[in-house]
């Protein structure tokens, strides 16, 4: 007897004869009929397709090990520490590299005609890292199983939110189908269902997150505050490599806090550890040291450059659209190192701007919605209770939102500290909700809504630069607008700079030539400045430099000293402090002698 | 001569030329200048200025300090020690010092254009700089002139003393070269002079110059025209002068007392070298170690050496990796030799003619009953397509009759853009669409030919077939990237001919790599590229090698080609460059070595005359059918003359249009038309040919003639409604809602209650203005119905005029952006309100809302919201009116761009409440009633009005078995003016338009269509779209998806998608929607890139193509259909035969033989082109 199991047998056994209806012969005989017509009168007509999205493949947990997380679209520093930030949490991650022109043109191959160039840049990227990737030997297969990619989404106006299709198509086309493309809502956070928990939306990730974003922005401040005074050419730029590697190993070996010992076994037994844990986290936040001492050691890393604040910079505050504003590479046409090179100090933007920004706007949609439940559904006034319910959920949605923006800017501003006072505050949503409302209106979101014209005005009225250059990508919506807006304000206020650069994946020449024709009336002004200032001190530059020389401590990146109202550039707010200096030194000496 | 450290140099090396002064520092006297073109070669030319400078005036290497500027001023100055200035900054520098008086400058160069305004501050008297310059786009410079110039063949001198008063002016469009070229050579070939065609380009240019790179602003005078064209070519100055003080007028701007205008638009002296001059300026005021000349010596060395690296860097090997490689493709793709078919002498030779008069070559054959060439002959078009055919007449004739056979032809068909001229001229039997033409000729070599790309002088048309039918075609727009012609214009500006593109360009063993997409921007690569020292067989290389691309991935976009299918068939007059060919083959393969297959690449054996050959094919296939040719004889050929016709008595004024006609009076024997009343007299056996009209109103002189046609087109248009025309009328018409307005108080005793019985008795007199745009023709009834119901009478709301081509040009010069066309309309639409209507009847108000989102019956989707750069709109609007003075203030009118949520009711209200509460002395409860009946009113002309007639046309289509055509679009698709009456060009072919918001959905319908869907638990509703589209949170993408999927469903809709130059929300969507409609099998046609100007030929050839084929499609449904019923009544049949064979065998089971197969008709050209009858 044999042992194998019996196989079920399916259907009818073939030795037997199915007997079927009557009814049922004729309508098989018909369709085999109709079949045989239309064939013959070429009309027949197969199943009806129709289109549907693509299928999302999952990322799931158990795929964590084998799986690396890519993302990009931040500056390298940003996406350093988000890298080991995401590794402290156990994630196999790793950024995509600068997209690079060849990347555009992968972009538009396999993209959608008549995109905006940041989806060509960062869409041909992901294209050009996965045939990277077989290139090194990796099959298709494996490339779409063993990575992920992940980037932010949002639900409109401008077509940003629609990117993550446009991954999709791309990959597509270039061969990539199935190539799993994870969404992370700027508002909504991820989808978790989506996610299947591959990626876990927690406390612990968005702290990593933020704590990474924000010693970016402030780090890529310092650095481009330095650079362009440093007397040995290079140097800013190797302490920032250093200080980076630094700061990137403290954030990968930091663990999450957990309540663990008896203490949290007995609240786990009360069934409070939950509530527990995250409030640890939080305090653990807020006043744990463990980054500050590394940013400490960097600050001393970076105030051992030596620089000479006397040398005239115009200063060009860099606004735009995100990723026109933040990329370093051919997305901008390497823009920031073009300006430091034709002698500009340029104020890059924060990332931390654009988090305010959705959070006062958030803020700003619930003051205007404030009592239209009420309205809607005809609530009388005098309904006490259910007026005063609907002011009541509006006052606490205001209230967490500024608690968040509160404990957002005490963050910033601690690692401002710890980073030797000498990055930018954030700019206050409120004074730029007033200064730009009258040109764009505040309620229209999309893109950077009212921020570029605002910014503008914020920079240029509070004497913080000489010019703003506005870097939007070709066909950007919002950011086009709001140039027309701009038209305005830049008639409105006489001595404002104010250029607008559509970057696109070519002309480069054309728009480093437009750059050098504003960056030469910025020059001139800060000149002019410099001048007016010596002649005000009754210094010459000489003397200044000698009583810099003279004094090691002024030649420090971290040396403090005044902005006088109306005085832009750092050259001449140095010039007065040394004056001020060498005239209580004079004073001093006399005063001895 | 001065000392040598008391010389600066001032160097502008600009796109075209170089220019140069030495000036002596202590004197400011100009020592030296020059001023030449360096051909491309600009380190040579540099290196020879300096040369004589060094010779003629002791500059001195260590001692003479030298600054630059221009284009390529960067490039050069670190050979030379140089310090480079910005060119804007440098001729600023210039002119604040020689003109101090100067109020603004106009500098127009070989590839930039450059803006400076002084504007002064009244309070400080201090100057602010206003400096604007081109982008990359070279539209609107000196470029667009050289390449006109070139094709125009007008010598130097001459086109200096070209005019501009006095002559006719035609529309031209001046923003893009590329756009130019095809509106010149449509001007030439239709006979207007090279004078009024330059002419027409100066004042295209300097309108494009005013109306972009001012960004808005006033020129001040004194103007100052600087740049090669300004100095040198009388026509430029003399437009400048015409147009400036035009704009004065216009916007009131004071000017000096007692001085004519004209003279405040100034040539200065030495304006050429502006600045170089301004470099000068800028060395004296540097510190003295700045810019100290460093000799020329390293500048030769970058010549003979560096530039040499810097292109190894740079370019990739040439357009084959080895001899032997080229070698096998020369040999694979070697051109059949075709030999003319011999003659007998005394031999009748019975033959059809094809006739392609295309855009830049005319082509024609002979084929013989059997449909084989005989003979053929292909010449560059001279201009005119009645010369160019007359000589292919006597080309032909030739190669019979000098064998001593005669020639009988059976019939002539045409095609080509010249198609019907020369039907009416030679009396063709038949005029075909290119696109068909060349299919049929593709088909008739290779019935199993997958793709037939079709590459030709102006046009690139791709075929997709399957099974021998044609499944898809794309053709290029407007824009000629990738064409032949600019193939062929780089060669012959290299002192090429043509025919030696394929050798030269294989003779570079590297080549720069040019990004592919606008020729524009290829046209400034050359320009670079050579700059760089690369070599004009490299850049034929280049260029050849970008050909795949540009049609493959710019065009048409298909980056996956093996899609497609393995047969491809190159043919076009292109396909003689076998470099072009190596490209192409090269492309495609390559985009098959990832699927391990091979293409199978084919270039057509009369790649030429392909379109001549279907042309021929099709009056065969007539022939066969019993046809007879109308011909009028080859004698009668030879004796036609021809006297075109061009001014202000051909103008046509049956509609605004207003067209300026060319008639083509014809001498053929048998013609007599002179009884036909017309300006210009028909003289006796002549034939008037109309051109140039651009509709067919244009076609006739007399009124009545006109009539019988508009007769004629307005019943077709009856019977085929157009709903996007209807939407554009019904979007701003009255609902007559009730008037909610609160009653009068009949007490006011405080301030406030005086004020408001004031404000509401006000409300009587009121006029609105309102810009017809954007969303408000989608929502406008909601507004209209809401300030009617205040009280505010109907008629007090004043729209402003539909768009059109002349409000577009009023008000177009206060523009600072450049976004997509319908945004770019605001600016104009509010000051047609300003300048129009406000003049006839003030206003008090213009309600222009930024609208956020809009109302939605579209379930599941993630928001609802419009696209920003709409909603935006109106604060550039305002931007424009108020940068330079409040000019809605200045007219007392309150400009109102109030932010609005239609698709939150309540928060509407409030909104509404919040502006107007104090304008109208509004209620909350008054303000209430106002919003629901405008929500009333949208929803009757959503419902009623345009579902309701929607409802009725798809009724139609589906009793009689016909097609309508969908838009899917965008609201401000609608309007006319944006949407160029394309949709009307369908309705004269005999199909209804419908519209996204048309689209009945009713449950009956929409159950019927999506109800499968719903019951598989793919959607959950006919109305959600996220089985297709996952990031539908704006409205009208989302519409969009919607509408197409419908398509997609039903049997008697194909799909007509419009789309704008720029359109943000488009383009994510471009696959998603065209797949949508693609993958049910349902025809899908699109025009892309709308923008400004309207591309009347590509419409035209686009829309035959695509009446073409619903024909064909219309009668593949009718066919089914019929077969259908066909085959039911034989199923019937066979059914009742089977039981009754069933019941008299009750115990038998086996199926018995089939019945005899029943005889049915082979198809004929269904949803195809026929291959063989």
């Amino acid at each position: 007897m044999s042992t194998a199991p019996m196989n079920r047998i399916h259907g009818t056994p073939r030795h037997l004869v199915q007997i079927a209806s009557k009814e049922e012969l004729i309508q098989q005989r018909l369709a085999e009929e109709r079949l045989r017509l239309e064939r013959e009168a070429r009309i027949e007509r197969g199943e009806v397709n129709h289109f549907h999205k693509p299928i999302e493949r999952p990322f799931t947990r158990s795929q964590r090990d084998i799986t690396t997380i890519l993302f990009g679209g931040l500056t390298w520093k940003h996406e350093k520490l988000v890298q080991a930030a995401l590794a402290s949490l156990g994630y196999r991650c790793a950024p995509l590299p600068v997209p690079n022109k060849r990347a555009f043109q992968l972009g538009k191959e396999y993209g959608n005609n008549g995109q905006c160039n940041p989806t060509y840049f960062t869409v041909g990227n992901l294209v050009q890292f996965c045939q990277s990737l077989e290139e090194q030997g990796l099959s298709k297969q494996e490339i779409i199983d063993r990575y992920v990619f992940i980037t932010a989404g949002a639900c409109g106006p401008c077509r940003f939110g629609m990117y993550e299709a446009e991954y999709r198509l791309a990959l597509r086309n270039s061969g990539f189908d199935g190539f799993r493309v994870l969404l992370f809502q700027q508002e909504g956070g991820l989808n978790q269902a989506e996610m299947e928990a591959g990626l876990e939306m927690n406390l612990d990730f968005f702290l990593g997150i933020l704590n990474a974003m924000n010693i970016g922005d402030i780090i890529n401040d310092v650095a481009y505050q330095i650079r362009p005074f440093e007397i040995n050419p290079g140097e800013t730029d190797r302490v920032l490599d250093e200080c980076m590697d630094r700061l990137h190993e403290a954030m990968r070996r930091r663990r999450p806090w957990r309540l663990d010992g008896q203490l949290g076994a007995w609240l786990k037994k009360g069934g409070l550890q939950g509530t527990a844990e995250y409030l640890g986290k939080f305090l653990n936040q807020l006043y744990s040291d463990e980054l500050m001492s590394a940013l400490r050691e960097v600050r001393a890393r970076f105030d051992s450059i030596a620089v000479d604040r006397t040398r005239v910079k115009p200063l060009v505050k860099i606004t735009g659209e995100f990723w026109a504003q933040t990329t370093e590479g051919d997305g901008n046409f390497n823009m920031f190192r073009f300006l430091e090179k034709e002698g500009a100090q340029v104020i890059v933007e924060p990332i931390g701007t654009w988090i305010c920004y959705l959070m006062h706007q958030a803020k700003q949609e619930a003051r205007d919605k404030r009592g239209l439940d009420l309205l809607a559904n005809g609530v009388s006034k005098w309904n006490i209770p259910k007026v005063l319910g609907s002011h009541v959920n509006t006052q606490k949605k205001l209230a967490l939102l500024t608690v968040a923006e509160k404990i957002f800017k005490r963050e910033y501003n601690r690692i401002i500290d710890a980073l030797g006072g000498l990055a930018h505050h954030l700019a206050d949503q409120y004074e730029l909700q007033r200064l730009g409302h009258p040109y764009y209106n505040t309620r229209a979101s999309g893109g950077e809504g009212h921020l570029e014209v605002a910014k503008n005005i914020y920079y240029s009225n509070k004497d913080l630069c000489h010019m703003v250059l506005s870097l939007k990508p070709f066909g950007c919506m919002p950011s086009t607008q709001s140039d027309g807006a701009q038209s305005a304000v830049v008639a409105h206020y006489k001595d404002m700079i104010f250029l607008p650069i559509e970057t696109s994946g070519e002309g480069d020449v054309n728009a480093h030539s437009r750059v050098q024709m504003a960056l030469g009336e910025a020059k001139m002004r800060a000149k002019k400045e410099m001048k007016a200032v010596l002649e005000e001190t009754g210094m010459t530059l000489e003397e200044v430099q000698g009583f810099a020389a003279e004094h090691p401590e002024m030649q420090r990146p971290m040396y403090k000293y005044g902005h006088r109202k109306g005085v832009i550039g750092v050259a001449a707010n140095f010039v007065l402090h040394a004056a001020e200096r060498m005239k209580a030194a004079r004073r001093a000496r006399v005063y001895v002698q | 001569m001065g000392s040598t450290n008391n010389l600066i140099v001032g160097l502008d090396v600009g796109s075209t030329t170089v220019k140069s002064v030495v000036v002596e520092v202590d004197t400011q006297k100009i020592l030296w200048s020059d001023y030449q073109r360096h051909d491309t070669k600009q380190p040579e030319k540099c290196l020879e200025f300096l040369k004589r400078m060094e010779a003629e005036t002791g500059i001195q290497t260590g001692e003479t300090r030298i600054f630059v500027t221009g284009s390529g001023g960067g490039a050069i100055a670190p050979y030379i020690g140089a310090k480079f200035v910005q060119e804007v900054n440098a001729v600023s520098l210039a002119v604040e010092h020689l003109y101090p008086e100067c109020g603004s400058v106009v500098e127009l160069g070989g590839q930039d254009a450059k803006i400076i305004i002084f504007k002064e501050d009244p309070e400080t008297g201090r100057k602010k700089k206003i400096p604007s310059m081109n982008d990359k786009c070279a539209g609107g410079t000196g470029a667009v002139i050289d390449k006109i110039n070139a094709k125009l063949r007008i010598p130097a001198e001459e086109l200096c003393n070209m005019g501009y008063v006095g002559l006719k002016l035609h529309p031209v469009a001046g923003k893009c070269g590329v756009f130019a070229e095809t509106d010149i050579n449509g001007l030439q070939k239709s006979g207007v002079p090279p004078n009024e065609l330059m002419a027409s380009l100066f004042e295209a240019i300097i309108q494009q110059n005013l109306a972009v790179l001012t960004r808005g602003n006033t020129l001040r005078p004194v103007v100052l025209l600087l740049g090669g064209p300004n100095t040198y070519i009388k026509g430029m100055r003399d437009c400048w002068k015409h147009n400036i003080p035009k704009v004065w007028e216009e916007r009131s701007f004071p000017l000096p007392e007692g001085k004519d205008p004209r003279d405040l638009v100034q040539v200065p002296e030495n304006a050429q070298y502006f600045a170089a001059l301004g470099c000068v300026r800028f060395g004296m005021d540097e510190d003295p170690t700045l810019g100290v000349y460093q000799g020329w010596e390293k500048l030769e060395w970058y010549i003979s050496v560096g530039r040499q690296e810097e292109k190894a860097k740079k370019g990739s090997a040439g357009l084959y990796r080895s001899e032997v490689e080229l070698d096998a493709f020369k040999e694979r793709y070697k051109p059949k030799k075709f030999i003319p078919r011999t003659f007998q002498p005394g031999e009748r030779v019975r033959a059809f003619m094809g006739i392609d008069g295309g855009s830049t070559s005319t082509k024609a054959v002979l084929l013989s009953e059997d449909a084989e060439v005989m003979v053929k002959c292909y010449q560059l078009s001279k201009g005119n397509p009645l010369e160019d055919t007359k000589e292919m007449f006597a080309s032909l004739r030739q190669q019979v009759e000098s064998q001593g056979a005669t020639l009988e032809l059976l019939g002539i068909g045409s095609t080509g853009y010249a198609k019907d001229i020369l039907k009416d001229v030679l009396r063709a039997d038949v005029a075909i669409v290119e696109t068909v033409a060349h299919t049929e000729a593709a088909l008739h070599f290779y019935p199993d030919a997958d793709v037939i790309c079709d590459v030709g002088g102006q046009d690139i048309k791709l075929i997709i077939l399957q099974d021998g039918r044609v499944k898809d075609f794309k053709l290029n727009t407007q824009c000629s990237a990738g064409n032949g012609y600019f193939l062929q214009s780089t060669c012959v500006g290299f002192g090429f001919d043509v025919k030696q593109y394929a050798d030269i360009a294989f003779a570079a063993k590297s080549m720069p790599m040019f990004g592919y997409g606008c020729a524009v921007f290829m046209q400034s690569d050359i320009v670079d590229f050579q700059r760089q020292g690369w070599k004009p067989e490299e850049i034929m290389a280049g260029l050849a090698n970008v050909l795949p691309k540009n049609i493959w991935l710019y065009v048409s976009q298909i980056p996956n080609l093996a899609s497609l299918g393995r047969t491809f068939v190159l043919q076009g007059g292109t396909q003689h460059n076998l470099a072009a060919v190596k490209a192409q083959v090269d492309f495609i393969e390559s985009r098959f070595k990832d699927r391990g297959a091979k293409p199978n690449v084919i270039v057509h054996e009369h790649c030429g005359e392909s379109g001549a050959i279907g042309a021929a094919l099709e009056v065969r296939r007539l022939y066969k059918r019993g046809q007879r040719t109308q011909f009028i004889g080859l004698d009668a050929v030879d004796q036609i003359s021809y006297v075109t016709h061009r001014n202000e008595n051909t103008r046509c004024y049956f509609c605004k249009n207003k067209c300026m006609r060319t008639f083509i009076d014809v001498s053929i024997a048998d013609a007599d038309e002179s009884w036909k009343k017309s300006k210009i007299p028909i003289a006796v056996g002549v034939k008037r040919l109309i051109v140039g009209n651009s509709c067919e109103k244009g076609l006739v002189e007399d009124v009545n003639d006109m009539r019988e046609i508009k007769k004629g087109l307005d019943a077709m248009k009856k019977d085929n409604p157009n709903m996007a025309e209807v939407a554009a009328k019904a979007a701003f018409k009255s609902y007559a809602p009730p008037v909610v307005a609160d009653p009068l108080p009949k007490y006011a005793f405080t301030a406030s209650q005086k004020r408001r019985v004031g404000l509401m008795k006000k409300r009587k007199e009121m006029r609105i203005g309102i810009p017809r745009i954007l969303n408000m023709y989608s929502v406008g009834p909601i507004f209209s119905a809401y300030f009617e119901a205040l009280g505010i009478p109907a008629e007090n709301l004043v729209y402003s005029d539909y768009t059109s081509e002349q409000l577009y040009k009023d008000g177009a010069k206060r523009g600072a952006i450049d976004p997509c066309f319908p945004s770019k309309v605001g600016i104009p639409h509010v000051h047609n309100l300003l300048h129009v209507h406000h003049k006839k009847k003030p206003l008090d108000i213009i309600f222009c809302p930024m609208i956020d989102d809009l109302p939605s019956d579209l379930p599941f989707a993630q928001a609802h919201r419009a696209c920003p750069t709409v909603t935006v709109t109106p604060e550039s609007v305002k931007a424009a009116f108020t940068k330079e003075g409040d000019l809605f203030k200045e007219n007392n009118i309150l400009f109102l761009n109030t932010f609005v949520n239609p698709a939150n009711h309540t928060l509407l209200a409030k909104q509404l409440y919040d502006e107007f509460k104090d304008i109208f002395g509004l209620s909350w409860e008054e303000n209430l009633a106002a919003v629901q009946a405008g929500l009333k009113a949208q929803e009757t002309f959503q419902n009623d009005v345009l579902r309701g007639q929607g409802r009725e046309i798809l009724r139609k289509l589906e009793e009689e078995d016909r097609i309508g055509i969908v838009v899917l679009g965008r609201p401000y698709h609608n309007d006319p003016g944006i949407n160029h009456e394309i949709l009307e060009e369908f309705q004269k072919i005999g199909y209804p338009v419908l519209t996204q918001a048309s689209l009945p959905t009713d449950e009956d319908i929409i159950w019927r269509l999506f109800g499968e869907d719903v019951k598989a638990g793919t959607i959950r509703h006919p109305m959600d779209i996220s089985d297709a589209w996952k990031n539908s949170y704006s409205e009208n993408t989302s519409q969009k998806i919607w509408a197409a999927k419908y398509t997609a469903r039903h049997p008697n809709l194909v799909a007509l998608e419009l789309s704008s130059f720029k359109c943000g929300h488009d383009a994510p969507i471009y696959t998603a929607v065209e797949e949508t409609v693609t993958t049910s099998g349902t025809p899908y046609f699109s025009f892309k890139d709308i923008d400004e100007n309207k591309p009347t030929g590509s419409i035209k050839i686009r829309v035959e193509t695509i009446g073409y084929f619903l024909k064909r499609y219309r009668e593949d449904i009718i066919y089914r259909k019929q077969k259908q019923a066909e085959i039911e009544a034989r199923l019937k049949e066979l059914e009742a035969q089977l039981r009754a064979e069933l019941d008299s065998r009750a115990d038998s089971l086996a199926p018995g033989p089939p019945p005899p197969a029943y005889q049915v008709e082979t198809p004929i050209g269904i949803n195809a082109i026929r291959r063989e009858e």
